[in-house]
């Protein structure tokens, strides 16, 4: 809550909001005390629209470890993917 | 902490009001007063970066039940309207709100209790994370204020990449002009502020002759006040209020 570690990403995508999908051009990444995740720190990944970057908001927070993981695993999806395409 | 009795009328009012910042804007607060007769102090809270939230309505609150008039200006209501950790992740993706126009809206907070009826003029500043920061630079800043309670504050002592234009200052250097008595609250597992920031701070008030009192609590790291998270301690969060409670009650109500 106090690090301001905060990066941002530009962002070509979408995301579902309850029952509708929407568009998202930008993905805040911070790293600071936890708010819900039992962890003293957490990241968050804190997409959005920047049309309306409020109501837009779509958000996770996971531990560091699960981010850690996470980035293996696209790096590990996206080499397999660039063998078909 | 508190010396009501069972059979003793207790009323308070919690509510919305629209206030002036000093600047003039017109903000949203969050106001929580006795209803029973009397002059009270005023305590002025400072939230966090998670928000104008639930957690800080409830300090409001608290601070109210314990006989103060309780002011929590929304410090984000210029960022737009939603759900309060959504505006505060706004308010962050920005890089914070300035704290020109902090102190400029904890002034006019300030100003608006000063001037309800049952006010006996003292003010005390309570500020966690960000806000605890917050409550040492006005406390620099001004000398508007009787008493200030810093709960680890992060950022008050910061390196020169962290200034930005928003944050100009780190607020360590302006110790000199520390205007009132400062309580100051940590946890020894902390990150931000570590305790050599803390360590720090305190050399700084110690060599410049400053009023204070640090309590530094073993077993516990940041926002261990905060009931609703995995960071609370209970036994450093009860000691903790009951510390700020008697501050409180030595240097705005004599």
């Amino acid at each position: 809550m106090c690090t301001m570690i905060s990066e941002k990403a530009d962002v070509k995508g979408s995301g579902k909001k309850t029952n509708n999908w929407i568009p998202l051009d930008s993905c805040d990444i911070y790293y600071d005390h936890s708010t819900y995740v039992d962890c003293e720190h957490s990241i968050t990944l804190s997409f959005k629209n920047e049309m309306n970057p409020i109501d837009s908001r779509i958000t996770v927070e996971i531990t560091p470890e699960s981010a850690k993981d996470i980035i293996n695993k696209i790096n590990a999806a996206l080499e397999k993917g660039n063998h078909i395409s | 902490m508190n010396d009501y009795k069972t059979h003793d009328y207790e009323g308070l009012i919690a509510e919305t009001v629209s206030m002036k910042s000093s600047n003039g804007d017109e903000i949203n607060a969050y106001l929580a007063k006795p209803l029973t007769e009397g002059n009270f102090p005023i305590v002025v809270l400072i939230h966090h970066l998670p928000g104008w939230d639930e957690l800080y309505k409830e300090f409001t609150r608290k601070f109210a039940h314990h006989g103060y008039i309780a002011i929590c200006p929304d410090l984000y209501h210029r960022e737009g309207n939603g759900s309060p950790d959504d505006v505060a992740a706004e308010v962050r993706s920005n890089g914070g709100v300035s704290d020109k126009q902090v102190i400029e809206d904890i002034l006019g907070a300030s100003d608006y209790a000063k001037n309800l009826s049952n006010s006996n003029g003292k003010v005390g500043l309570f500020g966690t994370c960000s806000g605890g920061r917050h409550g040492f630079l006005i406390g620099c800043s001004t000398d508007n204020f009787d008493a200030i309670v810093e709960c680890w504050g992060g950022n008050v002592v910061m390196d020169d990449a962290s200034i930005t234009e928003k944050q100009p200052i780190s607020p360590h250097t302006l110790t000199e002009s520390l205007s009132s008595p400062l309580l100051g609250l940590f946890g020894n597992d902390d990150v931000s502020p570590t305790p050599e920031q803390v360590d720090e701070h305190e050399n700084l008030l110690k060599e410049n002759d400053k009023d204070y009192v640090f309590h530094r609590y073993d077993g516990a790291g940041h926002g261990f006040m905060y009931y609703q998270t995995p960071l609370y301690r209970q036994q450093q969060s009860l000691d903790a209020w009951e510390k700020v409670f008697n501050f409180f009650h030595e240097k705005l109500r004599s």
